[in-house]
């Protein structure tokens, strides 16, 4: 893994770990977003964009709403999508 | 040659292919902390939803929901592409007249029902508002009343023109972050107040006595806590909330007072066996209490006591693409009007099974079990792992003799 994704994929393990959800140990595991309230993904997405902004002096901007639509596409996500979505938005930036 | 049945067939793959994705997604994203004075909407970009207008730096975009409306023009676009999930995400920045300004951003309300027009193209979206929505709103009328009359209106085509009996009609909201509208700090990562007060009054009477007018007085108070953590526990929430219902003139009430609370265990995690594939996630065992009061007299009626519910629930994942979602709750009624074969407390046990069949589509209900007693449903959701069981085996058996 690429600095930059090591570095995002260090800031998504923080912030499942705050919000209460299991470890993120694997970038193989699968997020199952249907039984998160969106109210915790809020909390989750915003606690990403404050650790990117913070690691990677990167400001995420619409990063909650990303991050709520894209539940709904892939209810079932791999976290390697989640840290891939965020790499886009962070090359982009 | 392409025949009839050929034609057919390719029509109704285009027509499946289309209905994979006929709901389009778009969300609005507005007053999450610190972003630069952008509203941010994020585009359904699936070629399956249809939205195929090009959008561009510069272009106009007005956004309206629950008759609040904002408009500014798109500063940057983000394009993400990580199949399935396909977006535009369009930085907006906000601008226009005086009547859009930061309270009217605030006042967006959360949830569906947006329209998002941009290019001559409007599409539907829901909003996710991080700002507390802090509203005082309320309407008023008065006018002729009717005998009998039970509807919304106080128009004078309803009531008989010699009608002497008048109605009068209130509806108010109001909604605060803070300890009954007192400001309790915002914590340091969420941006949130700790407290929000809601509180609802609705009034519809007239100034007759008489029991065949409308006599409908309604009044709410609740509060409930922002707060995320507690000791060990995440997700934590509790709150009270107070109805009452009133006739001005009989006597006649309704009123109930409920305090509720929420949280997640994360020492109880959701846990993967029996799987090859990594571990999934999901929320812990999470808990879910109410506890209150009630007091309701009616002209045909009258009850009052205490009753309340809680409930557990814990997410399993077993055999690589199976959620066994496990429950159980229990009740308690101590109301005066209980049937004598209705017990004090009864408990309920249920356990729905899910089967993940296509990551774009998520987690679908495969069974459903529920029970008073844990036995039985346990018994039937060993049965229906043991049927599953025996059908891989049976599979791979017809696979050996080929």
């Amino acid at each position: 893994m690429d600095p930059t994704r090591q570095a995002i994929y260090e800031c998504i393990q923080a912030a499942f770990a705050d919000a209460g959800l299991n470890a993120v140990t694997s970038p193989e595991q699968v997020i199952n977003w249907p039984p998160i309230p969106d109210d915790v993904k809020t909390q989750i997405a915003i606690s990403i964009r404050n650790c990117i902004q913070q690691n990677l002096g990167t400001n995420l901007g619409g990063l909650v709403g990303v991050i709520i639509n894209a539940a709904q596409m892939e209810p079932a996500m791999p976290v390697k999508h989640l840290i891939e979505i965020i790499f886009q938005m962070v090359q982009q930036a | 040659m392409i025949t009839m049945r050929g034609v057919f067939l390719v029509l109704l793959l285009a027509i499946g292919s289309t209905l994979a994705h006929a709901q389009c997604i778009n969300t609005v994203d507005m007053n999450h902390g610190d972003v630069g004075g952008y509203v941010y909407v994020v585009l359904d970009a699936r070629a399956s939803c249809g939205q195929t207008t090009t959008v561009d730096k510069g272009d106009a975009v007005k956004i309206t929901a629950g008759g609040k409306q904002v408009s500014g023009t798109i500063a940057k676009i983000t394009i993400i592409d990580v199949d399935p999930v396909h977006q535009k995400l369009l930085a907006v920045a906000v601008g226009g007249p005086a009547a859009e300004d930061a309270a009217t951003l605030e006042q967006f309300p959360n949830g569906p029902g947006a329209k998002v027009s941009y290019n001559g193209t409007t599409v539907d979206a829901t909003v996710a508002n991080g700002a507390a929505i802090n509203t005082r709103r309320y309407n008023w009328a008065v006018g002729p009343a009717k005998e009998g009359d039970n509807s919304d209106s106080t128009t004078a085509a309803d009531a008989p023109a010699t009608s002497t009996t008048m109605r009068f009609q209130y509806d108010g909201e109001f909604i605060q972050e803070g300890f009954f509208g007192h400001a309790t700090g915002k914590s340091d990562t969420q941006k949130q107040a700790k407290y929000e007060t809601h509180a609802t009054l609705s009034v519809d009477t007239t100034s007759s006595n008489k029991s065949t007018f409308i006599d409908n007085n309604v009044a709410t108070l609740g509060l409930r806590s922002l707060q995320r953590e507690f000791g060990g526990l995440k997700q934590v929430h509790f709150g009270f909330e107070g109805q009452l219902s009133k006739a001005a003139h009989q006597d006649v009430h309704d009123g109930a007072a409920t305090a509720t609370l929420s949280a997640w265990v994360p020492q109880v995690p959701s846990i993967t066996i029996l799987s090859s594939v990594p571990d999934y996630i999901a929320p812990p065992l999470t808990l879910d209490l109410s506890y209150g009061y009630k007091n309701m007299q009616t002209a045909t009626a009258s009850m009052h006591g205490t009753g309340g519910t809680g409930t557990a629930a814990y997410r399993l994942y077993v055999m690589d693409k199976y959620e066994v979602a496990a429950s159980e709750t229990w009740t308690l009624n101590n109301f005066s009007d209980r049937a004598a074969d209705v017990p004090r407390t009864q408990r309920m046990f249920k356990v729905q099974i899910s089967y993940l069949k296509d990551p774009a589509t998520g987690f679908a209900v495969a069974a459903s079990y529920e029970d008073g007693s844990i036995g039985p449903v346990l018994t039937k959701v060993k049965q229906y792992f043991l049927g599953i069981a025996l059908s891989k085996f049976s599979l791979s058996g017809t696979s050996a003799v080929k």
